[in-house]
This record gives C-alpha cells, structure tokens and sequence, in this order.
C-alpha cells in the first residue's frame, strides 16, 4: 500500500538525501570533537572558568 | 612584555538583588499558575473575580515565570559569571541599578496590567506598547552594560558561556522589537501591524524562539559556567561546546512554524518548521551530554551535593525536553497533540525541570558565597529535589494522559465516518482527574520552592553579604592582534557559507542534483579538514582562536546565524502580495464597528486562552468544526486569534451556528448550555459598557493598517455600531432578555455570530433553538 501511495510522488528521495547529509554532518562533529587537535590552545579556553584567586570579605568592611 | 597587576573589585550587590527577585517572583508567578490550574478543574476557583479568571490570569502566570522568574535568574547568572570570566567589574554601577529597578518595574507593570485585560494577546508578548517600549529600552541598558564589561574586560578569551549570553542579548532584542511592532490606539490599546497568517508566522517566530534565546541559551551559559564549578572540572568537551554553540543558535531560529503544523500557514513554512526542529535534537543533546559528562568520576558527589543534584537532573530534564520537542514537531505527530496537554506538560518539563532545577542549582551554590557562609541546610535542599522531581512527574505524567486520551477521543470516530464524541464537553469531563492530578503536582513543586526559599532566607541571615575581590595581571599590549580582515578572511567562515548555500539548493533540486549536492559538501568538508590540518601544521592560528577574542566580529557572525533563518521564513510570507480579491462577491470584508470592539472584549478576557480560530485540514477537525480554514480568511485579523491550546473547542465556524440567546445564556451560566463545562461565567461583560466613541478612531486606525473601509465607513462607525447593536438587542428582547445597546455582551455576540463566515461557507449546523442547544452537539462549549 505505502510504495504504491508514494509511487507518484517525485520528491520522495529527497528526505533520504537530506537525512545522509545531516547523519554525514553529525557523523563529522562526534569525529573532530573526539580528535584531539588544536587541544592545548582548546583546554586553555575550558579552564577560564577555574581562574580565580578571589578574596573575599564583609561589604562595607576595610579591604586587608 | 611588561604587566601589570590590576585589582577588581566585583558588583555581587547586583546580583544579590536580581537572585532574591528571582525567588519572590517564582513564588508569585507558580501561585498564579496554581490558581490557573485548580480553575481548570474547580471553574469556580476564580472566586467570580474577573481579575483571577484563568484567561486573564493564565498570561500574568507565562509573564511572571519566564520573564520575572527566569530573567531575573538569568541576570543574576549572567552578572556573577561575566565580571569573573572577564576579570572585569560591570561597566556601570549606574546600568546595573537601571537595569535591575527598570525590569522590575515592568514585572510590576505586567501584574497589575494584565489582570486588568490590557493585552494584545500574542502569547509571552501580551504586554502594550508603552511596557514594550519600557522593555526595548531596559534590555538596551542591559546590553550597553555587558558589551562596554566586554570591551573593558582583562581576559583575552571569550569562554563560551559569554558567547550564549552575547546571543541571548542581540537575539531577544531583535526578536521583542519585530514581534512587537503596532499602531497605538491609545495608552492601553494597539494593535499588530501584521495581520493573519503573517501575524501567526512572526508571533510564533518570536515565541518559538522566546524559548530558545531567553529559556534555554542563557541557562546554557549558566551552565557551562556553574556545572564545571560545581563539579570542580573543566567542561567534558570544550570543542562540542564550540559546535554545539553555533549548530543551536543557526537552527533554533528555523523551528518557530513547527506552532502552526497543520492549519493555513503555507505548507513550505510548515515543512522548514519541522526539519530545522528535528534536526535541532542533534545540537541540543550534544548539548545535553557535554553537560552530563561533566560529572564523569564525579558522580559520587551527587549523593551529598545538593547543587549538583539539581544540575545533574536540571540537564536530563533538558534532554528530556528537547528529545519530546522534536517529535512534538512532526506533523502527524501534532495532529494530535497539538491544542492539547501534551504541550503544556512539555513546556513545564522545560519550565519546572530544566529552568526550575538550573536555577535552584545555582541559588544554592551562590547564596552561601554571596554571603560568606555554608548553606543552612543540606537536608532540607534534599527534601526540595525530590519533592519538586516528584512534583513534576505528576505533572507531566497527568499532562500526556490528558492529551492522549482527550486526542484520541476527539478523532474516534464510527463505521459510518461520524464523531463518536460530537460534544466537546465529553473530553473535558474525561479528563477533570488529570487536571486535579497536575494541580497536586505544581503544588509539590512550589511546595519545594518555598522550602528552597526559607533554607536560602536562612542561609544569608547566618552570613553577611561579603564583597569579592580579585587580582588580575594584564598584559600590555604586545604584537597587534589580527584584524577584522583575518576574521572575514577566514576559510571557515567561507565553507560555512558556500555549504549553508549549497545545502539550500536542496530545496529546488531533483533527486540527481541532490546526489551531487551533497558529494559538494561532502568534498567541501574534507578539503576543509585538511586546509585545517595543514594550518595547523604550519602553524598558524585556528580561526577560531582569532574569532573568539573578537567580541564585535562573533556578536556580527551570531547576527548573521540568527537572520539567515528568520529572514529565510519572514521575509517571503511578509513581501508576498495578498492573492485574495479586496472587491466583489468573493472579497473579504472587513469586521464592522461593533464586531471590532466585539473582538478587542475577545481580545480583553482572554478567550483566545482557551478557544482556538483555526480548524485545520484533519478530519477530527472538519467533522466537528466544519470546512477547514482558508489563510484569506484572516486579512484583516489584527493580530491574529488562532490561539494554541484548546480547553474548549475551535470557534472559527461558530458564527452563525447558535442564535444570540444561546450565546448570552452560555456567557452569563456556560452550565446552562453546556452541563460539565468548567468555562467560568463572564457575567460582567452584561453590566460592562462599551465605549462607543472608540468605533471611529477605531476604524480610521484599521484603516491605516490597510483594512479597507471607506472614510464614509469610518466617519458613520458609531451610528452603524448603533444600529448593528439594536438588532441584537430587539433579538434578545423578544425571548426575554433585556440588555443595554452598548452591553458589552452584545458586541461580543455580534463578533462571535461573524466568526468565519467570509467566505460563502455554511455553518454546519443550522440555527440551533436555546433549549435544543443544551443537549450535546457537534461542537457545543
């Protein structure tokens, strides 16, 4: 029922094409993100986050 | 290179502030929706106040949770983690202040506003003009404040989470200034410019991306700050933070029409709709995992940590969210769920468990150290978790009942192709429980709320607000750093653009060109690849580390990922010209006076709450609605009343169908004529009087808008309203109703009797006599 349903529709294939370009293109991202290039100047930018060295104290109280 | 160390002293007052109302605004905002809930359950829980009826209250409820709740969070996030990532004070102490008494101004304006039915009713942009204005010119300040903190900042790198908050910034700003465009009538009227189906497509477009760009951006920022801090390591995979970033910000905007599967919005804007929606699962749980992986060798800590408790099932509920989100996105998929509970319980997966539980994540971690001391009680952090998880469960669990056994009974149908469920009412009575069921669960979850309130209330009375400071070595300025040309120059940016190109082509090609598109891009990414590989080898620095260090240049490539797809379903629905005739039998013709001020009391209790205008193309629609509608249908429709959630049924082809005694009958008692119904009674708009001095300018402004009445038309509106209203009036009289001529229940009447009948379709069923109406009928209320 359903081949001959689409049996008259042109554009059928083209979702299947879309979809092998969006499973290509995901494929591509899990690859380059495992990868390890470029992972000196990468693990930098995730450090930020640590680069404290904060001192607090009492608002309003004198800064030792 | 010489440097030199710099100490800064960091602005926590301001977040301190934006975090305490944060957290008495979601109090206030999940009471609102509490009452909301119980209305629908218990009709007579707004007490017969017209200020607390659900349809007035449900906005007031969305404003207060996203916009107060959220935003306030989100400022507060977004102010503690900013000035420590870029080692720099906010700009201005002065914006600070601005910003923060400007937003709660307007959440103050919002509350007294909305129950008061001052409203355009475009969903999560319902406040008027002069609030809109208010708003564009606070957000302004925000922004002002975070870029100037930018361009003082002491730290080369831009860590990602400043990249989301830089989206959130320029997007919601372009988003709330398009979405918001109309004519003022006066100080508390206006009304869209855009109309119909160009109406929905911007509105959703907007609200799609409300979403995105002020629920779920910012909270990605928050989390890429908060959960790596929490968790004490580094994000599980920066780069997939990187693609992460912009796969979301570039598709996001493309999703907005998935709101309109189905009804008359063309079927090219419904289709982008869906694919960018379900492509949209791949970057959001990319997403979703770099988070979790966060906790890799962590999760022992989960058994004591009450922050990362709630980060850990914060993110879930995210994948969890935007896993539903996409399927939700499928046409056929929405047949059914949309206009039911199902959307509800996914927005409040989203709500309650992603934007709640980030939130009460990050309250619990920043108010000990906002306030120099350790949180007042673990165990009572603990009790919030599971009551609040537990509270949502009930929820969304109630919420896919609902909407499973409301849609499945509305498209039953007989052997003989008729409704086995004609009354409408039937669903509802069916499922009361669930509704009793999703009031218990929110209670749970404010029940949590409020325990996270006082555990945090006694937290900072144990400390004292205390002030951060920091030392900071900056280095002078060395070697010039590369220029805007080596950012347009950037082979990345290039094969982007050629791919994203080529990709569109898609669209138009036959099935043999599609084959060698995608060789292109395929060939296109390798040689890609390997131009990075040999940059690298050669030494040169990654495009991205040029980009990342330019705020102006990413905030620009942002605007660019965000306007290719707004601008690629805007533009050609908002340039094409009308194909439908303006003169002649077939022309549309315009609402008369007293059925425009009809609409703006529509428009004013909220109807579009609970009622939608658009009977789309399904047969569980047709047979019970009548003929499907037409996008001529609503040219003159400013804004749009399509609604997206159906309490009661579609009223699109109600005009017509019943005659005004039963539409008086119903607003004064809904029971009279439809036992079970759990609609509240609008018995004020009988006392309420229109005012009948508004049908000209009312007009004269339409008009402006490209409704083509004629200046006689306008000039004669109040004497026409007059004579439109006495008809209904003498109509009623004759069976025993007295009413005034300007009751503002008979406006409505007279807009409701209008109700799609443009174009030369017969209601389905004939003029049904009072009392007959009382017994079940395809469609009763």
């Amino acid at each position: 029922m359903y081949a001959h349903f689409y049996a008259h529709m042109r554009w059928t294939s083209l979702p299947v094409f879309a979809l092998l370009l969006f499973l290509g293109t995901f494929l591509a991202v899990i690859v380059r993100v495992v990868l390890s290039s470029r992972r000196q100047e990468i693990d930098v930018a995730a450090r930020l986050v640590f680069d404290d060295r904060e001192t607090t104290h009492a608002a309003g109280s004198p800064r030792s | 290179m010489s440097t030199t160390t710099l100490r800064i002293e960091y602005d926590d007052t301001s977040v301190r502030r934006f975090l305490w109302a944060s957290i008495i605004f979601g109090i206030v905002g999940m009471l609102v929706g509490l009452l909301a809930a119980s209305q629908l359950a218990w009709w007579q829980a707004n007490l017969g106040v017209k200020y607390l009826t659900f349809s007035r209250i449900r906005p007031l409820h969305t404003n207060a949770v996203i916009f107060a709740f959220v935003g306030n969070m989100m400022f507060a996030g977004i102010y503690y983690s900013t000035q420590r990532l870029l080692k720099a004070r906010m700009a201005s102490d002065l914006l600070s202040r601005i910003h923060f008494w400007g937003w709660q101004l307007i959440i103050v304006a919002a509350a007294i506003t909305l129950p008061l039915g001052i409203t355009t009713s475009k969903e999560y942009a319902e406040l008027e003009w002069p609030i809109d204005i208010a708003i564009a010119v606070v957000w302004v300040v925000f922004a002002v404040n975070f870029f100037w903190t930018l361009a003082r900042r002491n730290e080369k790198h831009l860590y990602v989470a400043i990249w989301f908050y830089i989206s959130t910034i320029i997007t919601v700003a372009i988003l709330h200034i398009v979405n918001s465009l109309a004519l003022p009538l006066n100080a508390t009227k206006s009304y869209s410019v855009y109309a119909g189906v160009q109406d929905a497509l911007v509105q959703w477009w907007y609200g799609h991306n409300a979403v995105a760009f002020f629920l779920t951006t910012p909270i990605l920022g928050i989390m890429y700050y908060f959960l790596p801090k929490a968790a004490e390591r580094p994000v599980y995979s920066y780069r997939l933070s990187v693609v992460h970033f912009w796969a979301l910000v570039f598709i996001y905007i493309w999703a907005g029409p998935h709101h309109l599967l189905n009804t008359a919005l063309p079927e090219w804007a419904q289709s982008l709709g869906m694919v960018f929606s379900v492509m949209l699962w791949a970057p959001s749980w990319g997403g979703m995992l770099n988070g979790l992986l966060t906790l890799r060798g962590a999760w022992q800590k989960l058994r004591e940590d009450p922050v990362l408790k709630f980060f850990a099932a914060g993110v879930t509920f995210y994948g969890m969210a935007t896993f539903e989100g996409p399927l939700l996105s499928i046409k056929s998929v929405s047949a059914l769920a949309h206009y039911t509970d199902w959307i509800i319980g996914h927005v409040h997966s989203g709500a309650l468990g992603w934007n709640g539980f980030m939130a009460a994540g990050m309250f619990y971690w920043l108010v000990p150290r906002l306030y120099g001391t350790k949180l007042h009680s673990t165990k009572a952090a603990d009790a919030h978790f599971w009551l609040a998880t537990l509270g949502i469960v009930l929820y969304i669990v109630a919420m896919w009942v609902s909407s499973a056994q409301q849609g499945m009974m509305l498209r039953a149908t007989n052997p003989d192709g008729t409704l086995v469920y004609p009354s409408w009412v039937e669903t509802v009575i069916a499922i009361r429980p669930m509704y009793m069921l999703r009031a218990l669960g929110g209670s749970m979850y404010l029940a949590g709320f409020v325990m996270m309130t006082w555990n945090l209330a006694k937290t900072a009375r144990a400390g004292k607000p205390v002030t951060v400071t920091t030392e900071v070595a900056v280095e002078e300025p060395g070697a010039p750093e590369p220029g805007i040309g080596a950012v347009l120059a950037g082979r990345p940016l290039w094969f982007a653009l050629v791919g994203i190109a080529a990709v569109a082509g898609l669209g138009v090609a036959r099935p043999m060109r599609a084959v060698v598109i995608i060789g292109f891009v395929a060939l296109l990414g390798e040689l890609a690849w390997i131009l990075a590989i040999r940059d690298k080898e050669a030494g040169k620095p990654s495009w991205f580390g040029i980009i990342e260090r330019r705020p102006l240049s990413f905030t620009v490539l942002t605007l660019v990922a965000i306007l290719i797809g707004g601008m690629a379903e805007l533009l050609p629905t908002l340039l094409v010209q009308q194909a439908v005739p303006a003169h002649g039998d077939d022309a549309q013709k315009p609402y008369t006076a007293l059925e425009l001020q009809g609409r703006d009391l529509y428009v004013r209790e909220g109807c579009y709450v609970c009622h939608s205008q658009m009977v789309r193309s399904l047969t569980a629609d047709t047979a019970r609605f009548g003929e499907y509608s037409k996008p001529e249908e609503f040219i003159y429709d400013h804004p749009f009343q399509w609604g997206s959630k159906r309490t009661g049924p579609d009223l699109h082809r109600l005009g017509g169908r019943y005659p005004s005694l039963w539409h008086y009958a119903h607003l004064m008692d809904p029971r009279s004529t439809s036992p079970g119904s759990n609609m509240p009674s609008y018995k004020w708009l009988e006392s309420g009087r229109i005012d009948a001095k508004l049908a000209r300018p009312k007009l004269a402004l339409m008009q402006k808008l490209g409704v083509p009445y004629t200046n006689a038309e306008v000039d004669a509106a109040e004497a026409s309203q007059k004579a439109q209203a006495d008809a209904v009036v003498t109509d009623l009289a004759q069976q025993g109703v007295p009413v005034a001529w300007n009751s503002e229940v008979v406006a409505l009447i007279s807009y409701l009797q209008r109700l799609g009948r443009d174009v030369g379709i017969k209601p389905l069923g004939a003029a049904v006599p009072v009392a007959a109406a009382t017994t079940a009928q395809p469609g009763v209320p």
